[in-house]
């Protein structure tokens, strides 16, 4: 009961391991209400490095890591660093970058993740390669490893 | 009457999600790609149904399956929950590969009427079935399916199956305990979208998932570095499967055996 007030009065009450929350990356701000956009990222250049800078933080202050998922090109970023860089594609077609954190809780960690669009994108973040072009309708999603 | 089972998305749009980015040990029975060629093929025509099944553990016995077919309505069926309904379920065989000999259905009427379902009228001459393979083993059972999408007449697109490109991964550098290696996977001229990986043990510096590092009309690449354990000797076995957006070609993969030796 007293549980249930304080959880009224306080919001959501920390039961469970909280993941960690994105501020800022690459010099901008994260939202930090429900009703506010998320940004853009600064602009790349095809070929050329770009450096990533994050701050993160953790309702429960673990430590937390960052990882990069399915980026195109490579990223060169210790998860437990808060800078790194990205080898952007010569070839590069506007995938966007995805970014992963986890916290180092041991046997329950919680992770949160974000997908951003560069202040150049030009939307077209797909294009099918000249085989393709044909294929229209014939969709067989491939689900392998479908989870337990 | 239209069976409609809108039960979820697809099961693989979490290809981004970082839990599932970071689960890339074959610490149990996984089955980490599923196929079924030709795509686009008519229903009556045979299917090929593959599955790259890796894990820690002997596979003792498969089990294929579909679910959703039937003889008197079209099915368009998105997820797996299908299965746990067992007289859905058709049992396709117990071994891979296998060729499934899919019904001729072109005797069925096109358009479908929702009725009162508030869906739009469905009038497309296609079905989709999930096919699901089960991997059984003495410790556990690992789970992989494929949407089948079949055209009950005529096939709309092209619905023929490009041929497979060649393709091979590439393991830079010495196998040693604690040693960090890179991982070229090569695949040409056709595109693929993104890339699974999956590790006996160690850390993928690039995680589980990656995208192309080179994209050109003679071929593309992905790549990733691995992190020997400094422990571990032995074979250490490396998979990764290569895949399209909407599942405009049917996945590919290759599996290498690397031995770590001191």
């Amino acid at each position: 009961m007293i549980l249930l007030a304080l959880t009224g009065c306080f919001g959501q009450f920390p039961l469970i391991n909280e993941p960690p929350n994105l501020v800022r990356i690459n010099g901008r701000v994260m939202p930090t209400r429900r009703n506010q956009g998320q940004p853009t990222l600064p602009a790349y250049t095809p070929g050329q490095p770009y450096e990533l800078t994050v701050e993160v933080s953790d309702p429960e202050g673990d430590g937390v890591q960052v990882f990069f998922p399915g980026v195109q090109g490579e990223v060169d970023f210790d998860p437990d660093a808060r800078s790194g860089v990205w080898h952007v594609p010569e070839t590069y077609s506007g995938w966007g970058l995805t970014v992963y954190l986890r916290d180092t809780r041991k046997n329950d960690p919680a992770g949160a993740e974000w997908t951003f669009t560069f202040d150049n994108d030009s939307g077209a973040w797909w294009r099918p390669d000249s085989g393709d072009s044909a294929d229209s309708g014939s969709d067989t999603g491939a689900t392998g490893d479908t989870g337990r | 009457m239209l069976l409609l089972l809108l039960v979820a998305c697809l099961p693989d749009d979490s290809f981004l999600l970082g839990n599932r980015a970071l689960d890339y040990h074959l610490d149990r029975t996984r089955v980490l790609a599923v196929r079924a060629t030709p795509i686009g093929a008519i229903a009556g025509e045979p299917r090929t149904i593959e599955a790259l099944v890796m894990g820690p553990h002997a596979v003792e016995r498969l089990d294929v399956s579909a679910c959703g077919l039937r003889d008197d309505s079209l099915t368009y069926i998105w997820g797996m929950e299908c299965f746990s309904n067992e007289e859905l379920v058709t049992p396709l065989g117990d071994a891979l590969p296998l060729v499934w000999e899919t019904p001729d259905l072109s005797a069925l009427p096109c358009g479908q009427d929702t009725a009162d379902t508030g869906f739009e009228p469905y009038n497309e001459c296609e079905i989709q079935i999930p096919v699901l393979v089960r991997a059984h083993t003495a410790e556990d059972i690992g789970y992989g399916g494929v949407y089948v999408h079949m055209w009950t007449r005529e096939a709309r697109s092209t619905g023929v199956e490009r041929p497979e490109p060649p393709h091979a991964l590439e393991v830079v550098g010495e196998a040693r305990p604690g040693a960090e290696v890179e991982l070229v996977w090569r695949i040409g001229p056709s595109r693929y979208d993104y890339f699974q990986w999956w590790i006996d043990a160690g850390t993928l510096r690039s995680t589980g998932r990656t995208g192309l590092y080179v994209d050109s009309p003679q071929g593309n690449e992905t790549r990733n570095r691995l992190v020997i354990p400094d422990d571990f000797t032995g074979t250490l076995r490396v998979a990764v499967v290569g895949s399209t957006l909407y599942g405009r070609r049917s996945p590919i993969w290759d599996v290498v055996e690397l031995e770590v030796r001191p």
